[in-house]
């Protein structure tokens, strides 16, 4: 018989307030829509000492390495299987159900499902916070740059109103009726924009800066429309959840043009010919990534919407959908 | 020119044009097509808004103006070419206006068209909207 963990946590839309979880932004507020299916981790466990062979979703490459011994090959992979070390062998695989690089806080959903299948392995039981805060420690431990939102949606689920002193996060679960649920799973459509954004070197510049400037109005903007989509959102009141999407996206643009993709415009333009509410690009933005709009209110246009946005050869409608659930586990004995 | 002294403006060109058909019968008879700008590289979402969103049949351009980009569509006598542009601005003025059948603001309601509805002319019922680039768009019910 062989242990099999297999672990799944959801990613995140429309991240209003994103930029300002970060440590150079001083305090922070983000609101955030948890979606499934998000990423993976499927760990089978082997006989004690033996390696770790690690299996990459996305690209099916495999290898194997001893814990302590890191090859270096998936940085981010490897330093959480570091993070919460297991005393025996493992083949674990990886992935997500959402195209990398989508701006979907995918990385982070990983870690959080990594680290909570290894844990569960060990036969711990860590608390969502915990999780997250491992989540983030794993990627600023290796000097990346990470905000802590992601961490949070992934390891909670939901609808997130987090307050940020970075890197302490307070959070609060934003209650949603089951008709706001129906409606939020009709007329939120995730656009991938073609290609994974890829925007690091462009993010690095941002936030450079940002730290010089600190254009504290910004940021006041964007913690602003967190805190108004998490009113709108409590309320069941898309009229304003969609104004406060425009606002944030607007906001991210005076941060830097460039956070704005050309692609992302004109996906943007046509939402908004087609009667959208709203619309925000996910995550840090750049060129690619994913945009979420928020649908009109009348099913005929609703689907001309969805029906235009098919048309786009480029992009494609991801099908995702609400999680009021975070980060879980099922361990099942399977036989060899 | 002394014949012309006197005239209204209209009755003048009336006067240029029998003029002018006589010596030689060549006169603009109606419009042929309609030119929209959109930013190069847009053809995908033009299409999905002309063709999908508001109906419009997109027709082949011929080969060689189909290697410039852009896009025609067609409806009925309407002819729209979407025109790719490097220095794209939209029209925010100069616009087309198509002429809808049956119910305007049933056709407008269930697409969620942003609409706003022109009243100055009370023998029409039309409205105008914005295409995906920011163009503007007259829609008259026919």
């Amino acid at each position: 018989m062989t242990t099999r963990i297999r672990t799944t946590a959801p990613v995140r839309v429309a991240d209003l307030g994103g930029w300002t979880d970060t440590w150079f932004a001083g305090a922070g507020r983000v609101c955030s829509i948890a979606v499934e299916p998000g990423a993976y981790v499927d760990i089978r466990l082997a006989g004690a000492g033996g390696p770790i062979t690690l299996i990459v979703g996305s690209t099916g490459e495999r290898y194997s390495f001893l814990v302590g011994e890191s090859p270096g090959r998936h940085p981010l992979l490897e330093a959480a299987v570091a993070a919460m070390p297991i005393n025996m062998g493992a083949t674990i695989e990886v992935g997500a159900d959402v195209p990398p690089g989508s701006g979907l806080g995918t990385s982070a959903a990983v870690v959080v499902a990594l680290l909570a299948g290894l844990s569960t392995a060990r036969g711990m039981s860590l608390s969502p916070d915990e999780l997250a805060a491992m989540a983030h420690g794993v990627e600023t431990g290796l000097g990346w740059q990470s905000g802590v939102q992601d961490q949070w949606a992934a390891a909670f689920g939901g609808v997130n109103d987090l307050a940020v002193d970075y890197p302490m996060v307070t959070r609060r679960q934003v209650e949603i009726d089951a008709e706001t649920v129906g409606e939020l799973g009709r007329r939120l459509m995730t656009i991938y924009l073609g290609k994974p954004h890829d925007s690091s070197q462009l993010h690095e510049e941002v936030i450079t800066t940002l730290a010089m400037a600190h254009p504290g109005s910004t940021f006041r903007r964007l913690r602003e429309a967190a805190e108004d989509g998490a009113r709108a959102l409590a309320m069941g009141d898309f009229h304003r959840l969609g104004a406060a999407m425009i606002d944030n996206h607007e906001a991210v643009r005076q941060l830097h043009p460039g956070l704005i993709g050309k692609q992302a415009d004109l996906v943007i333009g046509l939402a908004r010919a087609c009667g959208a509410l709203g619309w925000k690009m996910n995550g840090a933005g750049g060129d690619g990534g994913s945009i979420t709009i928020l649908g009109p209110h009348m099913p005929h246009a609703l689907s001309a919407l969805r029906q235009s946005l098919g048309l786009l050869s480029e992009c494609h409608v991801l099908d995702l959908m609400y999680s009021p659930h975070g980060v879980r586990s099922t361990v099942t004995e399977i036989e060899d | 020119m002394d014949l012309l002294q006197g005239l209204r403006c209209d009755q003048m060109y009336t006067s240029i044009i029998q003029v002018n058909s006589a010596a030689n019968p060549t006169q603009i008879v109606a419009l042929d097509h309609v030119q929209v700008a959109i930013p190069v590289g847009s053809e995908d979402v033009a299409r999905a808004f002309y063709s999908g969103v508001l109906g419009l049949c997109e027709v082949p351009k011929p080969p060689v103006m189909a290697a410039r980009g852009g896009a025609w569509f067609e409806a009925g006598t309407l002819k729209l070419h979407v025109g790719a542009d490097h220095s794209f601005n939209p029209a925010r003025k100069a616009h087309p206006a198509l002429l809808v059948g049956g119910d305007l603001a049933a056709f407008v309601a269930e697409r969620s068209l942003p609409a706003t509805w022109s009243h100055d002319n009370p023998d029409v019922i039309a409205c105008h909207i914005d295409d995906p680039f920011g163009n503007r768009i007259e829609l008259v019910q026919a």
